[in-house]
């Protein structure tokens, strides 16, 4: 019953918060996320995390004649999702505090229900029903960036749309084609449930062209190298609450896609295609990185940055070892916690400023003792120093992809150097230095600001100090989840 | 031999716990000092050097108790992945001689530096920022010398990057300042790719990144004519391994490649003469008495996992970088900057030592080298500080390079002190009898004789050239330091100011703070406190107890057959070793005098007015233009990549798939088109569908659209509610 309280919360306080006029709509929104977060908490603390089997399941029959079942339930790895997705929501609504949106009502509104969106996509157990979250989330989404984004909003959201609408349609043919493979059940001819997939016995052709078709929706999703191009651009116009939702959580949902209907439903294909995947995402990381190197936008660097960090999960997943699913879920969770914070602190210089050219800025850190603390913290996590976040799970991907393949560890390490090329790049131009003109007179951390930016400084340590606490909780999960691949 | 047995926990010990408190004391100091430095009285600078004190104590405590008597070894388990083929992760401390003699050094150094740098960085608005910096650094440097796996010794290796990273960049307003951070920071982070790959690779054989454990499992593997064969068992399952040498071989160079970025060998050093952007006792403990030596104790911690090949590798670029950094000392004019290339030299010298089987003679050198080499560094911030001193007093607005040995000369009679302490340290560094380098520097020598020997015993001469460029190295060393001091200390002052000025006050050379870590390292350059006979090695109490066969040390190493039998050659050598002794004497003396008749007959205003003449002179005063180099070769070509990948993300990829969607939506358009002419009810989903592409992008400016859509959708979250609910 909890799974589908924490999914269905956020919607029921999204129509109470489109009905308080004005701005008081941010504190019911903010007060309702935080519940959110409670339960979640209280969920995790009721969790079994020895088994790796779904819990505080939920199986509805839907469309029962059609073997279309209401089915949710979390596993580790679903509960880790849960948590970053309901962690991440409140600061990302207080992050918004001091912006005024117009209707605010329906901003908030709209942010809650992507969160439904999303909880649903990390929960939902049959295949259907995870077509439906998966689209549910997006067009809050779209609305978000397509009414309250940048001036080139509208060109850049209908890119983002039709991109993936487009993998959306591939994922429902695919998912259409199982169906209609699956066996009989009690009341129907054909099934729809996870595990109805899993049961599945194609024959390594059909995986071949299912992973295709599953894969390129997820690989837009997340985004992988092709796929990547409307990400950067959809990042820079949206507002900042928009970027923070899109890279901090809503790009988990491509990979958390792979992990739990990919990976397990055509494993065959997987192992088909493995290298070929290897190799986009591992192109995709230097690529990338090569890019965020000489890019002059904050915003823009930040999300070229991410789709480098996406490769190395990408690539770590995929090569179905231990190390490597460990390692990106760890990389999710400290994924989503740096790229938010880092897309705030980019707010929070471009509202002081309004500017995010990274060469009319500098010197700030003299005066911003705080922000300069904060934004460094995230800076490291995202080059993966030890004691962060981000090394824990680079290490692990990285052993993953050695593993794998010497050579291709090799040339996905060089995410080390470009990773820090590119950071320090930034953190110098914008922190060091001399003052200029815009920044002569930026203040330091307010009370609102550092409240976000704290949580997830201390997150970033926690999981860098302690990653046990998290990799304990998947780690059964990918046990069994191991097992189902290599049935 | 069961993997997991090697792996079990180990209870603590009375002598681990102390090497823990001595671990996290440093750490303790830094998060104070950051975060409440500004507020305690005096700025809590005495707060890091009574730490450092106390650490310095319990590490004097901890040889005392350890030296040459037993390994001591802490160890729990970490973390665990539940794979059949993963054994546990563990965590651990590991103390033997090699141990306790880097914890001694580095606290020793830290504290003495710490004490100098509170008349050093007196008045600076960063004092408390600073002494935090230090206890990290204290920290990741400890962190390094005691854990006992190397996954560990990478984390601490990347913090100790990190904290020089922030040391170098300490005045943060210079943008020279956060460039040479930068470029030290991201050169060091080539070195640790290959660090990192060498470790996966022997994790990927071994299965553990426990130290003892490896060296067991090496010692239990042999050679045979295909590779090195190895059998154990992981949780009951037989493992049975074949490693080729190339493997083996290309794993230890990884490990290598660690320290090529961390010990500035040649060819990532270039960053170690910009990193004299930091303040100069930062300098003179990390960037040349610790982390630079960190590479250093890499190898000897890793003895083991070098095959022949590897060390051969290790032992010409070791001989590599000594040379170059000798060549461009000879011409530089930047106090600090002929020191840095004097560091990157010595460094060299450390890692051929390494490379050629001399391992103790190599850790000897380190030891020597820190003292000595702290303590020179320490004059010249004397010497900067000095010349700060006399250009503020008079004549404010001049733009003069205090750091320039062009502008000064004559100061052995203004600052005696200093000119004596710089005297002998130099006598270390150039190797005279009787001085600690004379010892550490003869063993090297020595040793890589001995190499070439037996390495060319199959007819290959060419071996020899690692121990003749040691020896060259030797004659450059002289020359240089004599150069220096000459251009420092001789002559008349050339400055435009008056000398006298560079004195504290009339009475008072410098600040009694300075002026005692200066002479206690100067004394710890004599070479009696660590050979009771100065002038000879044999029976000297230090280099027993690091030498591979102290206790605690005895395994087997890849490289077994051929250690042992440059030692073997080294014992046969004993008469070489006098003659080796006298030869590297004459070569500093002749150095030496060189130096002198070169300048001691030059007016002071060619002096003043020299630049570097001639082809090689130009060569060496630009460090053979590597910089210029790596920019043309790397920097510029990876720019460039960048522009050129852009525009190839915006106009080609991104256009494609643009393209691709316009079909999308013309199709869509179609589709609309023909529903509309037809009207066929079958087809309304796809319309629906083609009019929401189609339209959503025009009907946005409708202010109305966003809340009639969001009704639209409660409503259908209703429906949900209810077919689950009822």
């Amino acid at each position: 019953m909890i799974t589908a309280l924490l999914l269905f919360w956020p919607a029921l306080a999204a129509l109470l918060v489109l009905l308080v006029k004005g701005q008081g709509a941010k504190k019911v929104a903010f007060i309702a996320a935080l519940v959110e977060f409670a339960l979640a908490l209280f969920a995790t603390s009721v969790f079994n995390s020895q088994s790796g089997s779904f819990q505080f399941a939920l199986n509805v029959p839907w469309v029962p004649s059609a073997g279309i079942g209401f089915i949710i339930g979390m596993d580790g790895i679903s509960l880790l999702l849960v948590l970053l997705t309901t962690f991440l929501v409140p600061l990302i609504i207080l992050s918004s505090f001091k912006h005024n949106y117009k209707d605010p009502g329906v901003f908030y509104a709209l942010i809650l229900f992507m969160q439904t969106g999303l909880i649903g996509v990390f929960v939902a157990l049959d295949a259907f029903l995870f077509y439906f979250f998966w689209e549910l989330a997006l067009i809050p989404i779209y609305f978000i960036c397509a009414i309250w984004g940048g001036e080139r909003r509208i060109p850049v959201t209908f890119k983002f749309f039709v991109y993936t609408i487009f993998g959306s349609l591939l994922m429902l043919a695919a998912f259409v084609y199982l169906y209609f493979q699956t066996g009989a059940t009690a009341t129907s001819a054909h099934s729809s449930s996870l595990l109805a997939f899993y049961d599945l016995a194609l024959n390594s052709s059909a995986q071949g062209w299912i992973f295709w078709f599953l894969f390129i929706a997820f690989a837009i999703k997340m985004p992988v190298f092709p796929f990547h191009t409307w990400q950067p651009d959809t990042y820079a116009e949206s507002p900042a609450q928009g970027t923070m939702l899109l890279s901090g959580i809503m790009l988990k949902m491509g990979i958390y896609g792979v992990l739990r209907w990919l990976l397990p439903v055509v494993p065959l294909g997987v192992s088909q295609w493995t290298e070929v995947v290897l190799i986009l995402s591992i192109i995709g990381i230097v690529y990338a990185s090569v890019i965020a190197i000489r890019q002059r936008d904050l915003k823009r660097l930040v999300a070229y940055s991410s789709i480098a960090h996406v490769g190395l999960i990408s690539a770590g997943i995929f090569t179905l070892n231990e190390q490597g699913l460990q390692g990106g879920v760890i990389q999710m969770l400290s994924h989503g916690v740096v790229v938010t914070g880092l897309f705030f602190i980019i707010d929070i210089i471009y509202s002081r400023t309004n500017t995010r050219e990274i060469a009319s800025l500098g010197g700030i850190t003299q005066t911003t003792p705080a922000l300069s603390i904060c934004f460094m913290v995230l800076i490291l996590a995202s080059i993966a120093l030890p004691l962060t976040s981000g090394f824990v799970g680079e290490f692990l991907l990285l052993s993953g992809v050695y593993q794998y393949n010497g050579w291709m560890g090799a040339a996905a390490g060089l995410t080390i150097i470009l990773g820090a090329v590119y950071m320090l790049r930034m953190f110098q131009g914008v922190m060091f230095g001399t003052k200029s003109e815009t920044t002569n007179s930026f203040a330091d951390l307010t009370l609102n600001e550092k409240a976000v930016l704290i949580p997830l400084v201390v997150l970033v340590f926690w999981i860098g100090l302690f990653p046990n606490t998290f990799l304990s909780i998947s780690e059964p999960a990918v046990h069994t989840l191991l097992n189902v691949i290599k049935r | 031999m069961e993997l997991s047995a090697l792996l079990e926990p180990l209870a603590g010990t009375p002598q681990t716990t102390t090497a823990l408190a001595v671990l996290l004391l440093p750490l303790l100091a830094f998060a104070v000092l950051f975060f409440f430095g500004r507020r305690l009285p005096g700025q809590g600078g005495w707060l890091g050097i009574s730490i450092s004190a106390i650490t310095f104590a319990l590490s004097v405590w901890l040889f005392v108790q350890t030296w040459n008597t037993a390994t001591f070894h802490t160890r729990i388990t970490w973390f665990s992945l539940p794979a059949v083929f993963t054994a546990n992760f563990t965590a651990g401390i590991l103390i033997d001689n090699l141990t306790v003699l880097m914890l001694v050094l580095v606290t020793f150094i830290s504290t003495l530096v710490q004490l100098f740098s509170v008349g050093y960085m007196h008045g600076d608005k960063g004092y408390s920022r600073y002494f935090a910096y230090l206890g990290l650094f204290t920290f990741s440097m400890l962190g390094i010398v005691l854990v006992d796996n190397l996954l560990l010794l990478f984390m601490f290796w990347e913090l100790v990057g990190f904290s020089s990273y922030l040391l170098i960049g300490f005045w943060f307003e210079r943008p020279a300042a956060t460039a040479a951070s930068k470029k030290a920071f991201l050169l060091n982070r080539v070195g640790d790719i290959g660090l990192l790959l060498g470790l996966f690779a022997f994790y990927t054989c071994f299965r553990t990144f426990d130290l003892e454990a490896l060296r067991t499992l090496v010692t239990a593997g042999h050679w045979t004519g295909n590779g090195f064969i190895l059998g154990y068992t992981l949780n009951g399952q037989p493992w049975l391994l074949e490693l080729s040498p190339l493997l083996l071989t290309l794993a230890g160079l990884g490990l290598f490649m660690g320290c090529v970025g961390k010990s500035a060998q040649f060819p990532l050093q270039v960053w170690l003469p910009d990193a004299m952007q930091g303040p100069t006792p930062v300098s003179s403990l990390i960037h040349a008495a610790t982390m630079v030596a960190a590479g250093v104790y890499l190898l000897a911690r890793c003895y083991a996992f070098f095959t022949v090949d590897a060390l051969t590798v290790i032992a010409f670029i070791g001989a590599i970088t000594a040379l170059v950094g000798a060549i461009v000392a000879l011409t530089q004019y930047d106090i600090k900057a002929v020191l840095a290339f004097s560091t990157i030299s010595q460094l060299g010298y450390m890692v051929m030592g390494m490379g050629t089987g001399a391992y103790s003679a190599s850790i000897f050198h380190l030891t020597t080298h820190a003292f000595f080499k702290a303590a020179l560094f320490l004059n010249a911030g004397i010497i900067i500080h000095a010349m700060h001193r006399g250009l503020h007093r008079s004549h404010p607005f001049t733009h003069l390079d205090p750091q320039d040995i062009r502008n000064m000369g004559g100061l052995r009679k203004i600052l005696p002190l200093t000119f004596y302490t710089y005297l002998l340290t130099t006598a270390a560094l150039v190797g005279l009898p009787l001085f600690s380098g004379f010892l550490s520097k003869d063993a090297i020598l020595s040793g890589s004789w001995a190499w070439a020997q037996t390495m060319s015993r199959g007819g290959n001469l060419l071996y020899f050239v690692v121990p003749v460029i040691g020896f060259a190295v030797v004659l450059l060393t002289a020359f240089y330091m004599a150069r220096h001091m000459w251009f420092i200390f001789f002559g008349s002052f050339r400055a435009s100011f008056e000398v006298r000025e560079l004195r504290l006050s009339a009475k008072k050379e410098i600040e009694n703070v300075m002026a005692l870590p200066v002479i206690l390292l100067a004394i710890l350059s004599l070479g009696i406190f660590f050979s009771l006979n100065p002038l000879s090695i044999s029976g000297s109490w230090f280099l027993q107890g690091i030498s591979l066969e102290a206790p605690g040390t005895k395994y087997t190493l890849l490289a077994d057959n051929l250690v042992q039998a440059v030692l073997a050659q080294g014992e046969a050598n004993h008469t070489l070793h006098i003659v080796f002794g006298v030869f590297s004497t004459l070569l500093g003396v002749a150095g030496i005098s060189f130096a002198i008749s070169k300048y001691k007959n030059k007016p002071q205003e060619a002096l003043w007015r020299q630049e570097p003449e001639g082809a090689f002179a130009r060569l060496s005063y630009h460090q053979f233009y590597l910089n210029s180099i790596y920019t043309v070769a790397f920097i510029k070509p990876v720019l460039l990549l960048a522009r050129s990948v852009y525009r190839i993300d915006k106009r080609v990829i991104d256009y494609t798939l643009n393209f691709g969607s316009k079909l999308l939506v013309v199709f869509a358009k179609i589709v609309s088109w023909f529903d509309r002419l037809v009207v066929d009810g079958l087809v309304w989903l796809v319309a629906a569908l083609s009019k929401l592409v189609g339209g959503l992008g025009r009907n946005l400016q409708n202010g109305k659209v966003q809340s009639y859509y969001a009704y639209s959708l409660f409503g259908f979250i209703l429906i949900i509610l209810y077919i689950v609910l009822f």
